[in-house]
């Protein structure tokens, strides 16, 4: 399952706080990329990234690709860091306000990048060294040969490892989440307050989107499950049923599935939860607590092979993206200790529908909040 | 098909015989192009196509509509619990879950006289796999889809004339809200809301205050103050990235000094001048010529070039026109674009100005009801 969707541009709260993410954590990053580099024997690393799967780049440099059009390669060697961006002049003087890395830009309406990878390499005396590089297959059919061209000795492809580091996450990565997670919290706790008959849910989501964005969201995506539509069936892995909100009025008595997905300083958390317009029935209010006991029961069985019976249900990794290791729901037997996940459950009985969902860190193999989940519905 | 999902701000309908409107000119460009079957593909990073061609709002993995010379279209989805909505929203009769687009795209490009856009847009191992599913290298039909998307439909006219109104209706609300202290990231959080409430979906938002400006950028947690210049490209979009529209303008936290005064008209003279100069059959070069010979006039023509400016225009989404000096391309009459003189000047900084058309035989219409001025805050 992937409810991605990229918006047309990232452009909530921009900015690297220091106090948040101090130097000192980005250089212990730095060194334990190098390390990985030199138990895999090599010099160099590219890391190529895009809108779409920018986890690695934002992890070695802070760059986020805001645009579909603007991907980049960071450059790691023992003693250097640096970045080729597809972005203008003019943007990346206010890029290197908040990347940690200096950085090319190779405006992305010409065609330089190559040449610019090709002048990093001569610049830092790559040729003949042993090069790595992730995000190979990422590249777009007509770039691929082109870079590829630059490394005529070749290149050890070492997709996964930077994705292995990151799903290590630091004291200060771990508050950041938490941070992202409180504020997805009261980001649904803000939608359910203001929803009601006779709103639309786009207005919901218009609202839901402007809490996070006050609260320094820098990316936010609302999306939403309502009660007509089909549920995914009982027992299944995969199939969160949520989409975008559409201009339907809610009416006095529904229930509506509520999907928040909030990025706070380049770290994403989920949360999803039931909205019962007009107040919960007995048989909703059960099926509620049902749900949520049925969450307990799945963060409790983290690290087993668990398929959650009477609910369906979905578990991921989260980070720098909104899907990072351990990936989706077959993998729900690989968390380990020290993993952010968001773990959402959908629950019917007898029409009564609940979801629950939040996220959450593995902590002696078992799910535990990272943020005080509302109470009830 | 009824379609349930459209939004009530607007009198425009997506509805079956609108996608026929626009299949009816993607296959006369196929017929130029001697293209019988075309695959619309969009991923994640591309997610417009689908939406111009079959109304879907893309979530996950993927989309493609294969759309043949004659015949009904076929639009398959990458995400099988989505199947319901997207049958409900998509006009289209034919929806289909589709696990494996490589196999099912490389298959279909085995049929003669085929082509499948925006496969720049994806992985080189998506298309890798493409091509040896099809049996060796596939034609781009990128092109002729564009080409059929350049003129805008009456209902995409329509969304974009909302979208502008969105826009207007935006900048006066951040003017009426913005007090010095506020961050600018709050403030864009008010104009987003506004938008959205009204019926945006989404917006290419850029906004910075600063005394002096270099560019637009992106909203920080800076405190707007007193004697600050906010710049502002809104660019709220109705539907999907294709039907926006955009507004660029400029507020003084204070009074504007007069060399403020004076610059933002030369911008707005250089805005009438490039707004002139459209009408179908106007190479776009000459937009872009006509702005810079008024800034040039006025002895900032050295700042014509980038980093003192990125573009004097463009349009969004699919059939996106270019104005730039390098593009001789006609315009053509349905063409929605946003014409920009934004500008950095040696005194000021960057300042905004640009507004919204719908290219027309004779000449233009202008979507934006703003004054072109400097917004004083006092």
């Amino acid at each position: 399952v992937s409810l991605l969707r990229l918006p047309i541009l990232i452009h909530g709260l921009t900015r690297w706080d220091k106090t948040l993410m101090p130097e000192s954590d980005v250089e212990a990053r730095l060194a334990r990329v190098r390390e990985a580099m030199r138990d895999r024997g090599l010099d160099a690393l590219w890391s190529y990234s895009n809108m779409e799967h920018d986890g690695n780049i934002a992890y070695l440099t802070n760059f986020r690709p805001f645009d579909p059009r603007m991907p980049g390669l960071a450059l790691v060697t023992a003693d250097n860091l640096e970045a080729v961006l597809k972005v203008s002049k003019r943007d990346l003087a206010f890029i290197l306000t908040h990347i940690w890395s200096p950085a090319e830009p190779s405006d992305f309406l010409s065609d330089e990048f190559p040449g610019q990878v090709a002048a990093a390499i001569e610049r830092c005396g790559l040729k003949g060294k042993r090069i790595g590089f992730s995000g190979r297959a990422m590249m777009p059919p007509a770039l691929e040969p082109k870079i590829m061209a630059l490394f005529p000795q070749g290149v050890t492809e070492v997709d996964g490892m930077i994705e292995g580091l990151r799903r290590h996450k630091s004291a200060p990565e771990r508050e950041l989440l938490r941070m992202a997670a409180e504020r997805a919290e009261g980001v649904l706790r803000e939608a359910t307050a203001f929803a009601a008959a006779g709103r639309s849910e786009h207005e919901l989501m218009a609202y839901a989107d402007y809490v996070a964005r006050k609260a320094g969201a820098l990316d936010v995506d609302i999306l939403m499950h309502a009660g007509f539509e089909r549920m995914p069936p009982a027992g299944e892995l995969e199939q969160l049923p949520f989409r975008p909100a559409s201009e339907r009025l809610l009416s006095a008595r529904e229930q509506l599935g509520v999907y928040v997905a909030l990025q706070f300083e380049g770290y994403w958390a989920e949360a999803s939860d039931s909205i019962y317009v007009g107040g919960a029935s007995l048989a909703e209010r059960d099926a509620h607590d049902r749900c949520a006991a049925a969450f307990e029961t799945l963060c409790g069985n983290l690290g087993q092979k668990h398929r959650a019976g009477a609910v369906s249900s979905w578990v991921h990794g989260l980070g720098l993206e909104r899907d990072e290791l351990p990936l989706s729901s077959a993998g729900q037997a690989a968390a380990q200790n020290g993993d952010l996940l968001a773990a959402h459950v959908a629950f019917e009985s007898d029409g009564a529908r609940a979801f629950y969902g939040r996220t959450i860190e593995c902590t002696a193999g078992r799910g535990v909040l990272l943020s005080p989940a509302l109470q009830s519905a | 098909m009824p379609v349930d999902d459209m939004l009530a701000t607007t009198s425009a309908r997506v509805d079956r015989a609108e996608l026929d409107l626009r299949h009816a000119a993607i296959r006369a460009s196929m017929s130029i192009d001697g293209v019988d079957l075309l695959l619309i593909y969009s991923s994640p990073l591309r997610n417009f196509d689908i939406h111009y061609a079959a109304h879907y709002d893309l979530i996950g993995r993927g989309a493609v509509l294969a759309l043949p010379i004659a015949g009904e279209p076929v639009l398959y989805i990458g995400e099988e619990w989505d199947l319901e909505r997207a049958r409900r929203t998509s006009p289209l009769a034919d929806v289909r879950f589709e696990p494996d687009f490589a196999t099912l795209c490389g298959t279909l490009l085995r049929t003669r006289n085929s082509a499948i856009t925006a496969l720049e847009w994806n992985s080189s191992a998506f298309a890798g796999r493409v091509r040896a599913v099809a049996g060796g290298d596939v034609r781009d039909g990128t092109a002729t889809l564009e080409r059929a998307a350049r003129r805008k439909t009456p209902v995409e006219q329509a969304l974009i004339r909302e979208a502008s109104a969105l826009a207007d209706m935006s900048f006066l609300h951040a003017f009426e809200t913005v007090v010095p202290g506020m961050p600018e990231f709050e403030l864009q959080a008010e104009m987003e809301y506004a938008m959205r409430k009204n019926g945006a979906i989404d917006n290419f938002g850029l906004f910075s205050a600063r005394k002096h400006n270099n560019a637009i950028n992106f909203v920080t947690d800076k405190p707007i103050e007193d004697g600050d210049l906010l710049i502002f490209e809104i660019t709220p979009a109705r539907l999907n990235r294709n039907n926006s529209a955009q507004l660029c303008r400029t507020i003084s936290m204070g009074p504007a000094r007069p060399a403020v005064r004076e610059k933002i008209a030369i911008l707005a003279e250089a805005q009438d001048a490039g707004l002139a100069a459209c009408k179908a059959g106007t190479p776009a070069s000459e937009v872009v010529d006509a702005q810079n010979a008024v800034i040039a006039k006025h002895g900032f023509g050295e700042y014509c070039v980038p980093p003192y400016m990125r573009a004097r225009g463009h349009g969004f989404g699919i059939g996106r026109q270019e104005l730039s000096s390098a593009n001789k391309r006609p315009l053509e009459a349905g063409m929605a674009l946003v014409v920009h003189p934004n500008q950095y000047f040696p005194d000021v900084g960057y300042l905004a100005m640009g507004e919204m058309i719908i290219v027309t035989e004779t000449g233009y219409e202008r979507l934006c009801t703003l004054d072109r001025k400097v917004y004083e805050k006092t």
